[in-house]
């Protein structure tokens, strides 16, 4: 599967590999400044975020809404579920510093085919 | 409380539930997919679709049972099995298995490089041959397959930016039965790729997250994001796209059909139909013989077309 979360997240934290962390603050260049100014607020304080393909983490700085989040880690929302514990978290809401979400991909494919079936 | 936005709305799970149970029933009743009394086998990846969609099905009271194919993309497959197992242990239900290597001698990675296919290729025609058997010989009414919305709409879009007629004939929510065809239906149309994803959260199925390290690249994968970046802008393009298609243009398409069909024969190996002597599956099982099991490499794994490893 085409993991563009996967891409747009490398762009975003760096070109990363397997189990890496790396800290987003309100500085990161790529994005315009979202939540607390100053960014970065200790090792390893601010939202927790859990990607895939590769499977990686990354923090940020809370508060922070899931549309601004994926904005910031440039990830369409189409793409993506937000699940912090065994619940979905819609576009809207307001992630805090002591959050954990995870951020899935959801497309997924290879042998679609033409749709034509036989 | 899942956002869709083609639907303008917030959902709680309660509801979100519902929505697909309705919107999965009422693709079947729409194009006639599945009588009430009918035997369906559900094709099972172990992913979030095809358990979903076997997990809907079964909701909404129909005799379903899963066909699982082994791969055999080294751990991936492991992984994806033991997901469609885990589904079926805990629900109750049962999974036929078939195994690539064990049953036919090859598996996706070593079986596409000796045929000189792409791995999707290969695993397309693969699935299509024994899914197409194991329904026939297993005395099934119906094959339904978890293609979902966007999924059809990546393949319609592929189809019309090539222009394959020929496809875009027969791109169509149910194919019907006939002599060596089981008939194969696509519950799931209605219904998107972040809906199924979210379904399965919902429902507690744990599926497989990972991506099969052998579509990376696929084209079809770029369609749906360049679809998805259409639909972040214009919310309910996707669908407009696919059901508008179904619903304007479709039918001009057609006219092909019953003479391409007519031109099938038996193929001389495994009585499969086909417009050849021996049939595509039957030759990729001939040239994939014997083939040395194809190594991924580490992570994600390899495509073997590019840079493939030999096992000794």
């Amino acid at each position: 599967m085409a993991p563009r979360p996967a891409v747009a997240a490398r762009s975003a934290a760096g070109v990363l590999e397997g189990r890496r962390h790396r800290r987003l603050g309100s500085g990161t260049p790529e994005t315009p400044a979202e939540g607390r100014p100053g960014g970065a607020s200790g090792h390893d304080g601010g939202v927790k975020v859990l990607l895939r393909n590769p499977r990686r983490e990354v923090h940020v700085d809370g508060p922070i809404s899931v549309v601004a989040l994926l904005r910031r880690l440039d990830l369409n929302r189409e793409s993506v579920l937000v699940i912090r514990g065994d619940e979905l978290v819609p576009g809207d809401a307001q992630l805090e510093d002591a959050d954990e979400v995870e951020i899935r991909p959801v497309i997924s494919g290879g042998a679609v085919g033409t749709g034509a079936g036989r | 409380m899942i956002d869709v936005r083609r639907h303008n709305a917030n959902f709680c799970a309660e509801h979100f539930l519902r929505l697909c149970r309705d919107q999965t029933a009422r693709a079947i009743r729409d194009f006639d997919m599945i009588a009430p009394d009918e035997r369906v086998l559900v094709a099972v990846s172990g992913g979030k679709d095809s358990l979903a969609l076997w997990d809907l099905l079964v909701e909404l009271g129909y005799a379903v049972d899963g066909l699982y194919l082994g791969l055999g993309i080294g751990e991936y497959s492991d992984a994806s099995g033991d997901h469609a197992r885990a589904f079926a242990h805990g629900r109750g239900l049962h999974l036929v298995e078939v195994d690539l290597r064990d049953e036919y001698g090859y598996d996706i990675p070593s079986g596409a490089r000796a045929a000189r296919r792409a791995p999707c290729s290969a695993c397309g025609l693969s699935k299509r041959h024994l899914f197409d058997r194991a329904a026939i010989d297993g005395g099934y009414d119906v094959v339904a397959t978890g293609h979902n919305l966007d999924d059809e709409a990546a393949v319609l879009f592929g189809n019309v930016l090539h222009w394959h007629t020929e496809y875009l004939a027969r791109q169509l929510p149910v194919l019907a039965a006939r002599d060596g065809f089981p008939r194969k239906v696509k519950p799931l149309v209605r219904l998107g790729e972040r809906e199924m994803a979210a379904y399965c959260v919902l429902r507690g199925i744990d599926y497989q997250v990972d991506e099969c390290p052998m579509a990376d690249g696929n084209r079809h994968l770029a369609y749906k994001e360049s679809l998805n970046e259409v639909e972040r802008r214009s919310p309910g393009a996707k669908h407009d796209f696919y059901f508008g298609f179904l619903d304007r243009a479709s039918a001009r398409f057609r006219d092909g059909i019953v003479e391409e069909q007519a031109a099938l024969g038996r193929c001389t190996r495994c009585g499969a139909p086909t417009p050849t002597e021996v049939c595509a599956f039957c030759r990729l099982v001939e040239r994939a013989a014997g083939a040395q099991p194809v190594e991924l490499g580490p992570g994600r794994g390899g495509r073997p077309g590019r840079r493939p490893r030999v096992g000794s």
